[in-house]
């Protein structure tokens, strides 16, 4: 019965947050989620249901808080050095040889994947930066504004996915360790997905949601924040490299001292204060992800989740959908309630998921189903910080290109939505492998590269086979599959 | 925002960081602060031969309970022996549901009979371990996972 109230109650927070029933600036997320557990913990005591605190607490996760605030002090620090202002200089170099505009906007969106962090939001506050400086040139060359929010935003969902292959404890590591899986089994097939993903958001953006951005405005506020010391070049490089040789090493180090000894380094070579470097930290995500685990230790306690579980079986057992149908529900289901931290569905629903899956291999037979289920439900969690209207990372890039909140959502939730089912038909067709070199995964790779390749040209308006497009595609692929 | 708005938010800001805070001091409380540079990967979930969940012990520092369940999945005793050390543990006898041990007993399951334990204290689970240190091996960012069991084994509470 606690239970059953219990996860109404956070259902009914959760739509009133997103339909703006409750508006944030009455009372904000953090507020309502912190509100509804303590109401939550008042209900255990009213209902006589033991209230265990110890695992209230043990919902917590610090590795993905901890890691978000280690990565906004790096970018903090690289963008008072000027790193990012030299990036956007190296971007528009690069943009002028043989990738040209499309090869270059291409890897510039895929970084965060390639080099996938613990949370997203590592990269996307580097980068946005730089997406922005470079839309501005873009949009002067290519004379399309749609291709502004276009690069913002793709850079945004690729960032956010991200998290999803991290090797560096990433979601999906969550779902190999409760699966039984091998280790990094699960990257390939998100990675591959993500490119697509990405891709499926620049279309969006040009040809769907076109959204109005005030080019020369930005254009004018951008030319006054850029400033180039000597060390600016040298910061962003030590950033990238730094970040790249512990993605590629993989020390048996925590990411989170490494990325503040890439900070110390970075305040060295820019001559960065700590007064400048804390005023780079954004505290909402981080007080999002805690107050979302406050609830979610709260439905812990209280029974919420085996509730919610029962309710599914329920509705698999009883209703046409049968179990196939919940279980695709499910996979969604952090798509349909995007939350500002996706580990906070994943940790919650993934024993659902589990369940489902090894009902659904049953039924049909096919046992990939349950790693193919579970890695697009990981996809689904990582990719759909990008679009909440929670605090997600989309609000970032809206708040740069002073848009009203919200108008990217859509837009990013149905780029999700039709790339999620290619992970599962990755892992169903091909299964799930360690190896590096396998010849099918390899041709997947290269055809889906080439192909975003392409689009990317139409999109920014040259050839469809313009090379340097085409070859970044490629290269693109080739670092997912390797790295 | 209005004024009495403000004060409403502010506070409930103040409570995330303040449950920030206990977490944090939990962990530094338990003597293994550095449980909470634990990537909750459960990669160490594989590892165990006792079916024992690693990251429950890893679970218990960061809450300094050593009172804090752990899931099993490959621990067999007798009910008595289940009901002695913990009458609340879970256990299954034979393809029944999972119920306490003290429940089983009341069910009619003899108290000479093999039950697989489910969920026990981090405690007893300690007690329990091998110490074959396969969960040290299968973490990513190598924690010393046995020291924390270690620490257990010796009285059933955390001296760090």
């Amino acid at each position: 019965m606690l239970g059953a109230i219990s996860l109404i109650f956070f259902i009914l927070i959760m739509v009133a947050s997103v339909r703006k029933w409750v508006r944030q600036d009455v009372l904000p997320l953090q507020s309502l989620l912190v509100i509804g557990s303590l109401i939550l913990v008042g209900l255990s005591f009213l209902f006589n249901h033991s209230f265990d605190h110890s695992r209230f607490f043990a919902a917590t996760s610090l590795h993905p808080i901890t890691a978000t605030i280690a990565g906004f002090m790096l970018a903090g620090a690289v963008e008072s050095a000027g790193g990012f202002a030299a990036a956007s200089q190296l971007l528009i170099r690069c943009s002028q040889g043989f990738l040209g505009l499309s090869g270059t906007v291409l890897l510039l969106v895929n970084v965060p994947s390639i080099f996938a962090m613990p949370c997203g939001r590592v990269w996307a506050a580097a980068l946005i930066p730089a997406a922005l400086m470079f839309g501005v040139e873009l949009v002067k060359e290519c004379g399309n504004p749609a291709l502004m929010p276009a690069v913002v935003f793709s850079l945004i969902v690729n960032a956010a996915a991200s998290c999803g292959p991290s090797p560096l404890g990433g979601i999906g590591m969550i779902a190999e360790g409760t699966g039984g899986f091998d280790l990094h089994s699960f990257s390939n097939p998100q990675q591959l997905s993500i490119m697509v993903m990405t891709v499926l958001v620049m279309v969006a953006m040009v040809k769907i949601v076109k959204l109005d951005v005030n080019i020369c405005g930005l254009a004018q506020q951008l030319k006054a924040r850029t400033f180039l010391p000597e060390s600016a070049y040298f910061s962003f490089f030590l950033y990238v490299f730094g970040l790249a040789a512990v993605f590629i090493v993989e020390p048996p180090v925590p990411i989170q001292t490494l990325l503040l000894l890439l900070t110390a380094l970075v305040m060295l070579v820019g001559q960065v204060s700590f007064r400048r470097l804390l005023s780079g930290l954004i505290i909402h995500p981080v007080t999002a992800m805690v107050a979302g685990f406050m609830m979610a230790g709260a439905l812990l306690v209280t029974g919420g989740f085996d509730s919610l579980t029962a309710l599914l079986n329920w509705f698999a057992v009883h209703t046409w959908l049968g179990y196939i149908g919940v279980a695709v529900l499910l996979v969604y289901i952090p798509l349909i309630f995007p939350l500002p931290c996706g580990r906070i569905a994943a940790a919650a629903l993934l024993p659902g998921v589990m369940m489902f899956g090894q009902q659904v291999s049953l039924i049909t037979g096919v046992e990939q189903c349950l790693p193919a289920m579970m890695v697009a439900f990981i996809l689904a969690c990582a990719a759909s910080c990008a679009p909440s209207p929670l605090g997600g990372i989309g609000g970032i890039g809206e708040g740069n290109l002073r848009l009203k909140s919200g108008l990217a959502g859509r837009g990013l939730q149905l780029s999700i939505l039709l790339s999620l089912p290619i992970s599962a038909l990755i892992v169903s067709g091909l299964g799930l492998s360690t190896e590096m070199f396998r010849f099918a995964e390899w041709i997947l790779a290269a055809s889906l590269g080439m192909v975003s390749g392409v689009v990317v040209n139409v999109i920014v308006g040259q050839r469809f086979y313009r090379p340097g497009g085409i070859f970044s595609g490629l290269v693109v692929a080739a670092l997912m599959m390797v790295l | 925002m209005k004024k009495n708005l403000l004060k409403v938010n502010t506070c409930c800001y103040l409570i995330i960081a303040a449950y920030l805070l206990i977490t944090v001091s939990n962990a530094v409380r338990s003597g293994f602060p550095w449980a909470m540079t634990c990537y909750s990967c459960l990669l160490c979930r594989q590892s165990c031969p006792l079916g024992i969940d690693p990251h429950g012990f890893i679970s218990a520092a960061n809450t300094d309970d050593p009172n804090l369940y752990v899931t099993a999945s490959n621990i067999r005793i007798h009910l008595n022996q289940a009901i002695e050390i913990d009458p609340d543990m879970q256990v299954r006898f034979r393809n029944q549901p999972v119920v306490k041990a003290k429940t089983a007993l009341a069910q009619g399951v003899e108290p000479e009979a093999e039950v697989t334990v489910l969920k026990m204290h981090a405690k007893d689970a300690a007690s329990f371990c091998p110490l074959c240190g396969n969960c040290n091996k299968a973490c990513p960012i190598t924690l010393p996972l046995m020291k924390i069991i270690e620490d257990l084994k010796d009285d059933g509470e955390f001296n760090g």
